[in-house]
């Protein structure tokens, strides 16, 4: 069986000689039609923090000479051949998104809300009610009610973060992905997918963005492959 | 007051104008929740689903939340053998 890691152009260089990914396994490319897949033999184990951390090294070295579509982890082939049919059937597809794509990489910012909940309380748990007791029961849901009624209303919170941030990069006219991770609190999640010689201008788009955006704290990450532009 | 701030500091000391790409990437680790958000919720999918392993147990990949969990009992059981590595919290 074996590993994937993302595919390239064929014209773009292949891996470095001697790399090796994921349990210490040799990267090999496999190509047809112009297309190559970057693949290393698998132990078809699950995602510990070790493998995700060589799974994207190899897919990092990849992005130094130009942007691959990175494959989700644990994308498993069973031969050489079953790889290389999975490039056929999608060989337009993957070749147009590769041309799009080739100087372009994707940049990640969270967006954490600042303000959190109150000493003692903790939104996950419900409020004891202070008016007149009413059966257990229905006290147990009403408290359920307020829970849930906070934490939707934390993820609008976050949604609405994260789409006044984005309007902020309007000008740049970049793709964007936006998404709110789960949590206490939640945290929204946005992608960019920016050209590689404007990422010194992104950055200071974001500094000018994060000193602007009362209420939130902006990390950035990246750049990554194109992750979240790509099915 | 917000701030923005790199996967690491030092990605804010870089000259505006980037040479190479080796500039670019440097050997900045990602955080934990950036790398686990991306490889396994995004990404080319080839197959319908991505079965994976945790800990001995086959899980079909659900959602990422499901998967944090997993990985953080998969941490506990795995223990020395994570020694060391960051956590994300």
């Amino acid at each position: 069986m074996l590993h994937g890691y993302c595919i390239r152009l064929a014209e773009h260089p292949p891996p470095d000689a001697g790399l090796s990914g994921v349990d210490g396994k040799p990267v090999a490319p496999l190509e047809r039609g112009g297309l190559v897949i970057w693949v290393s033999a698998s132990t078809a184990t699950g995602p510990s923090m070790i493998r995700l951390r060589e799974h994207e090294r190899i897919v990092r070295s990849a992005l130094r000479s130009a942007t691959p579509l990175p494959l989700r982890f644990g994308t498993v082939f069973s031969d050489e051949r079953d790889a290389l049919d999975t490039l056929d059937a999608r060989h337009q597809e993957f070749e147009r998104l590769l041309r799009e794509m080739s100087d372009r990489v994707e940049m990640g910012l969270r967006i954490i809300p600042l303000e959190e909940p109150g000493p003692g309380e903790r939104v996950d748990e419900p409020r004891r009610s202070t008016t007149s007791p009413g059966s257990p029961g229905r006290e147990y849901l009403e408290a359920r009610r307020r829970v849930l009624a906070d934490r939707s209303a934390e993820m609008e919170t976050a949604r609405a973060l994260v789409d006044q941030v984005d309007r902020s990069f309007e000008d740049l006219g970049l793709p964007s992905v936006r998404s709110v991770l789960r949590g206490s609190p939640p945290v929204g999640s946005l992608a960019h997918l920016v050209q590689r010689r404007s990422l010194s201008a992104y950055h200071r788009r974001v500094e000018q963005v994060a000193r602007g955006a009362g209420g939130a704290r902006i990390e950035v990450s990246g750049p990554w492959a194109p992750y979240s532009f790509v099915r | 007051m917000s701030d923005a701030r790199a996967g690491s500091p030092a990605a804010w000391d870089r000259p505006p104008e980037l040479e190479t790409w080796a500039d670019v990437l440097g050997d900045d680790a990602p955080s934990l929740a950036e790398l686990v958000n991306r490889l396994l919720d995004r990404g080319v999918v080839i197959s319908g689903d991505v079965t994976i392993s945790i800990a001995g147990i086959d899980l079909v990949y659900l959602g990422l939340n499901a998967v944090l969990t997993s990985v953080a009992t998969a941490r506990k059981q795995l223990g020395p053998s994570l020694a060391g590595e960051p956590v994300e919290e």
